[in-house]
């Protein structure tokens, strides 16, 4: 990474060292919310306008529709498939949290997929969809019309021990895909288990100006720190240009708008003006046959709120910021350079259209940059400029309340991490070292940058 | 919400706004008893419709049925009403962080919606939907505790609805609730899993309504004990939080404004019974009862003798405006579910526009109110 001198460079705030981004307001000041309780991730903005609290509650409303087949006597919530993963948005973003792997190995993904490709680009510069199959494996489908295939995920635990002998497990998750409907796939084809991410605060990374973004990118690490940091550079469908991405696990959707018509079409099967074909890919007869839900089956109206929904979600404000371990875990985090990319502090700029995102001092912890997370974490699959060993760091606002929000602590892109520890575990590549100099702390340091995460 | 809150509130503070003043012991102690005597009476409908639900359960036929569907409909007035007490983390909304067992917390047992109907039995189209077609599941209190709400917001297996849904069915009949049949209960195999099911949530739903009472009683050491020792503001700022967040947010946008905007029946509360009418009422009135101190026969000392002496001009209109939603909401369609599907622009339609447009002047006057009471207050579903 690098950074301009006098950027966003620590300062210590307070007597004991403390960081001076240590403050409550992880969502500045118009998007920071006290909630603790299981809706910490589903409060809107404290500051929204009549009107727009009166479309934020319709966005809410379309992210819990439980789309039906069409046709349905519910019209204009019609058009589920004809092959989807799940019949909402927060069937996998539950109360606007983090998705997790299946429990057992029969059960089927409830709040994860499985994007795949084989190599190439297409016209774009994206993914070459699995002949027969496209990008993503829809592992449901309405009546009549095979679903794609299933996958099976089982662990292997793997030991560890830390240098000073306290000892560990990872669960090492293997996958096996059945049941597929177009036969096997290429031998060459790429696979990449994604959990669903949450969805709030979304819209201030939106707002964060495009400079702010690159200022931290070093994309042949000339600063030799270790750790290089590159934008995505993704196809915008609105202006046909290729523009800086932010927002997926690779960093693959340049706007909230796209991202929400784009998973419409992928995860429930329904078409927008934005993506106006139905999810069938060549091959799939029975998929061809089945009946639309209108033209198109999210309305732009619906797809307007669904964004604006998501744009004004308020983040978590951290919590016991007074406590030592939290404090010194903050100055552990800083200090084994694991802010260097989830970056502290970030700030947004204008925002015409939704006044409450514009001017904010937010505590995101993410540069939107991709980084090389090391082999293990490889999924071997690109996505427009990102590698197969490539992802954008996630912003960890509200991470301690994953537990209370959505009744597990799994994370990472496939949920693999059963804690956050673990996560901390699995960091390679670039933040190799940040991981050994975590793992070379004595315990209690350990715990105190652990605190420090749980108050966010 | 909370945090925002107390920053708002200093901020206001330190910048030399107004602070904190006005005695309100009285209005403190009328609160305390205002949802004490609201909560028992919805414990006591609850009562009289578990007493319902076990004759209909024992001998299942179309009387029984019936006298447990009014029954049903008799519980729903006073439990509107409680809601004015949600949204500012008291006792309805505590339980959702540390007890594993119910992580919904006492609300989302008590009255989730929307929900998911084919979670919990049969609908249209799917003869085998449910857990009560899931033989492998048990029925059992433990098991819909712990299933409610846990991947979908959507798939509530307890409350007030979930019981709805049970004794009504879907309602597939534009002009008339759910039809189901007494039969669905008689015999073995679903019909005594349905029996079960009927029995358990309706049971938690009058257990769950007692430990409200419980937390309200005079003379114990429960939470209205602690709201004596709390700072005045903070009751005070509680009060107002709860009815301008049921007022702004729960009512005008969630209720009312999401369902017209969508036509959907799925955005109507009570649905399978077709009485959503009853429901705006009841919160309407609830928001009613704390402002002016309040319940039934009781009348206390009112918020509104506060705001009055802080700003007479603001209080009377929030008393007018308070009065003129409780009409206004008097005055909706039923069953709502055809004002929902009424064509754009229709009368019936206009009058629920009247009564949210009614509802956001009301929150805003509320929120006005609070900072003159020098209690600032945000509006958002802090629950």
């Amino acid at each position: 990474m690098a950074l301009a001198a006098g950027t966003t460079l620590p300062t210590p705030a307070a007597e004991d060292g403390a960081p001076a981004w240590l403050a409550p307001e992880s969502g500045g000041a118009n998007l920071t919310v006290g909630a603790t309780t299981e809706n910490a991730f589903a409060q809107p903005s404290g500051q929204l306008a009549t009107a727009d609290l009166r479309a934020f509650t319709f966005g809410n409303r379309v992210f819990n529709t439980n789309w039906a087949i069409a046709p349905a006597s519910v019209s204009g919530f019609d058009g589920l498939g004809p092959v989807f993963n799940r019949v909402s948005c927060s069937a996998c973003h539950t109360r606007d949290g983090r998705g997790q792997p299946p429990r057992t190995p029969e059960e089927p993904l409830e709040s994860m997929l499985v994007r795949i490709s084989v190599p190439g680009r297409d016209a774009h510069g994206g993914p070459l969809p699995v002949p027969h199959y496209g990008d993503q494996l829809n592992e449901r489908a309405i009546p009549g019309v095979p679903a794609e295939g299933r996958t099976v995920v089982r662990y292997t635990e793997r030991a560890g021990r830390y240098p000073d002998g306290t000892p560990f497990s990872l669960a090492v998750p293997h996958y096996e895909f059945v049941d597929l409907a177009f036969g096997a796939w290429p031998a060459d084809t790429r696979y990449s288990p994604r959990v669903a991410p949450p969805v709030f605060g979304l819209g201030l990374l939106e707002t964060v100006p495009e400079h702010v973004v690159l200022e931290a990118a070093d994309p042949e690490d000339a600063d030799r720190d270790g750790i290089s940091g590159r934008p995505n550079r993704v196809w915008d469908v609105e202006s046909g240009r290729t523009v800086l991405g932010r927002f997926g696990w690779k960093a693959n959707q340049p706007n909230l708008r796209q991202q929400n018509a784009a998973a419409a079409l992928g995860d429930i099967g329904l078409t927008s003006s934005m993506f106006p074909a139905e999810n069938v890919v060549p091959g799939q007869e029975a998929a061809a046959r089945a009946p639309s839900g209108g033209t198109p089956e999210l309305a732009d109206a619906y797809l307007e709120r669904l964004t604006l929904y998501v744009r004004v979600l308020a983040v978590p404000a951290a919590r016991n910021l007074a406590d030592p371990a939290v404090r010194t875990g903050a100055k552990m985090f800083e200090a084994l350079q694991c802010a260097a990319c989830h970056r502290p502090s970030l700030k947004t700029e204008d925002q015409p259209t939704v006044p409450v995102l514009a001017w904010q001092t937010i505590h995101p912890f993410t540069d939107l940059l991709l980084h090389d997370m090391g082999d293990e974490l490889a999924d071997g699959r690109e996505d427009f400029e990102a590698s197969g060993r490539e992802w954008r760091t996630p912003p960890l606002w509200g991470i301690g309340l994953t537990a209370t929000v959505n009744r597990h602590t799994r994370f990472l892109h496939d949920g693999r991490a059963r804690s956050i520890e673990e996560a901390i575990l699995w960091h390679g590549g670039e933040a190799e070292r940040a991981r050994a100099a975590f793992m070379s702390l004595p315990r209690v340091e350990r715990e105190s940058v652990l605190a420090f995460l749980q108050s966010l | 919400m909370l945090w925002a809150i107390a920053v708002h509130c200093h901020a206001q503070t330190a910048g030399g706004e107004r602070r904190f003043t006005a005695d309100a012991t009285r209005q403190i102690a009328t609160y305390g008893e205002l949802v004490h005597r609201n909560y028992v009476a919805a414990y006591e409908a609850a009562v009289d419709l578990q007493t319902a639900v076990t004759r209909f359960v024992a001998e299942p036929n179309e009387v029984s049925l019936a006298a447990a569907r009014a029954a049903w409909l008799a519980s729903r007035p006073s439990y509107g009403q409680s809601e004015a007490f949600r949204f500012y983390g008291g006792p309805i909304d505590a339980g959702k962080q540390d007890d594993s067992l119910a992580p919904t917390g006492i609300e989302g047992l008590l009255n989730a919606w929307p929900l998911n109907e084919a979670f919990i039995d049969y609908v249209r189209g799917s003869p085998d939907a449910g857990l009560i077609a899931d033989e492998a599941v048990p029925i059992t209190r433990a098991m819909l505790v712990r299933k409610n709400a846990r991947d979908d917001e959507a798939d509530v297996t307890t409350g007030y609805h979930a019981i709805e849904f049970l004794l009504w069915g879907q309602d597939l009949d534009a002009d008339g609730p759910g039809q189901r049949k007494a039969d669905d209960f008689v015999g073995d195999g679903r019909a005594a899993r349905r029996r079960m099911y009927l029995t358990v949530v309706t049971d938690l739903l009058v257990d769950n309504l007692r430990t409200l009472v419980d937390a309200w009683a005079p003379g114990q050491h429960n939470y209205r004990a602690l709201t004596t020792g709390m700072s005045p503001a903070t009751v005070v700022k509680n009060m107002l939080t709860g009815i301008a967040t049921l007022s702004g947010f729960e009512m005008a946008s969630e209720r009312l404004a999401t369902a017209l905007d969508s036509g959907s029946q799925e955005d109507e509360q009570s649905c399978f019974s077709d009485s959503t009418d009853v429901d705006i009422l009841a919160n309407a009135i609830g928001v009613a009862n704390v402002y002016f101190g309040e319940y039934g026969d009781y009348h206390g000392a009112g918020l509104n003798e506060l705001v009055a002496a802080a700003n007479p001009d603001l209080g009377r209109a929030l008393e007018e405006r308070i009065r003129e939603t409780v009409e206004l909401a008097r005055g909706v369609d039923r069953p709502f579910d055809r004002t929902l599907a009424s064509p754009p622009g229709s009368a019936a339609r206009a009058k629920v526009e009247a009564l949210i447009k009614s509802l956001q002047i009301q929150a805003d006057l509320i929120k006005y109110a609070a900072s003159a009471l020098g209690v600032p207050i945000l509006i958002g579903d802090n629950d």
